[in-house]
């Protein structure tokens, strides 16, 4: 299996997810991508609406966990490509944050490792967000759905 | 309205049994003089450092040399209590970094001085030195007297006893009593919401003697009690604890629950 793991300075630009996908959709063993991408949304809340998240991460134990996750997933699933990329720093409302491409042989496995992928990266990648609301606010950004 | 207090770290001494400056000495990564400045601006309303060193410029603090050198640590006292912005101050030394706010609270018990005794030994820091004490300490080392002791003799300052076993008061003055610091301490390392809800004590914590992970949790928790209402994950030297393992000396990590993605 191929992986890319990657913590970006900031935004994921869409350009870079497309440079991604083009080197999943190259692999000639992958017959069945999918995407998620994760946007900030201007959620509003009690406190005010949210204009940024400032995501912070462990310096080592996030990329640790990442390519364990990867790596179990491979195991679990018939997955040919992998790509995971997560914002640290300052990602603006309507900016994406993060990104998981699956490519596998056929498209069960590559709804259900991606989905696989995202849902445990949020309960077991230590990356912490903090919501920045008008007004110089701030929440810490729970995951709760 | 609260009482705004300045805090003096003194960092002057020559260090001599030590060979190397105490205040900078390496704990776990960070000086030792760090580890106090660093709660120490959160805690208190001013930070000044006594000493002469330009490594003592650290974020959020001013560096005071004594006004005539050579004259020991009452005239360096002098010199910042002087230069204090706030009535009253909180005095710590640099080779002590495991007082915390519990210990320095205690000692705000009244309005005079304040200070602690264990067994015999009268300690000067940490201390509880109100401003006005100044002009005293001018006229004792106008009269060539520098000992701190006959200082907090003639200001009639409050005693409170020190248990031996407090760790919180342990100091260094030899590479050997820093080595037994270094081996018996963790630096508490917090992420997410806990950088800002635990910065107002200190991260360098002296490890019971039964090092469980659920053990030395329940001392974390005694110190900050915020993290009590979270779930909480931990890591000790770059290794996830699980199933309640030994903490090692070094760095322990304290995560609360991931908000990634």
């Amino acid at each position: 299996m191929k992986s890319t793991i990657a913590f970006i300075e900031g935004p994921i630009s869409p350009q870079n997810v497309t440079q991604h996908l083009a080197e999943v959709s190259g692999n000639t063993e992958v017959g069945g991508i999918d995407i998620f991408l994760g946007n900030i949304r201007a959620d509003r809340k009690e406190e005010g609406e949210v204009t940024a998240i400032d995501f912070t991460k462990h310096e080592t134990l996030a990329q640790a966990g990442l390519e364990a996750i990867s790596q179990e997933i491979a195991a679990q699933f018939d997955v040919q490509h992998v790509v995971i990329l997560h914002s640290v720093g300052h990602v603006k409302a309507g900016e994406l944050c993060m990104a998981v491409i699956t490519g596998c042989k056929h498209r069960k496995d590559a709804y259900a490792s991606n989905i696989e992928i995202v849902e445990r990266l949020k309960k077991e990648v230590p990356i912490w967000g903090k919501e920045l609301l008008e007004g110089d606010r701030h929440v810490w950004k729970e995951n709760t759905k | 309205m609260r009482t705004k207090f300045t805090s003096i770290i003194m960092a002057g001494g020559g260090s001599s049994r030590m060979g190397a400056d105490k205040a900078l000495a390496n704990i776990h990564g960070q000086q030792s003089i760090q580890y106090l400045a660093d709660f120490l601006n959160v805690y208190t309303d001013e930070v000044i450092v006594s000493g002469n060193s330009d490594a003592y410029h650290m974020n959020g603090v001013k560096v005071v040399p004594d006004a005539e050198t050579g004259r020991g640590p009452l005239e360096g006292l002098h010199t910042c209590l002087t230069e204090a912005a706030h009535e009253y101050t909180i005095v710590v030394s640099a080779d002590m970094p495991l007082v915390d706010v519990a210990t320095l609270e205690n000692l705000k018990t009244s309005g005079k001085g304040c200070v602690y005794r264990r067994g015999e030994y009268l300690m000067p820091f940490p201390g509880y030195y109100p401003k006005a004490m100044a002009d005293v300490a001018k006229q004792q080392l106008q009269s060539n007297e520098r000992s701190m002791h006959a200082f907090i003799e003639k200001c009639s300052f409050e005693v409170l006893e020190a248990p031996n076993d407090d760790t919180r008061l342990m100091g260094f003055n030899t590479p050997e009593e820093l080595g037994n610091i270094v081996s018996n301490t963790v630096r508490l390392q917090f992420y997410g919401k806990l950088t800002e809800v635990c910065a107002g004590d200190n991260h360098l914590m002296y490890l019971p003697e039964h090092r469980s992970i659920s053990n030395v949790m329940v001392q974390v928790v005694d110190r900050f009690p915020e993290i009590g209402q979270l779930t909480t994950r931990q890591a000790n030297n770059g290794k996830v604890l699980n199933n309640d393992q030994e903490v090692e000396p070094g760095i322990l990590d304290i995560m609360p629950p991931f908000s990634g993605g």
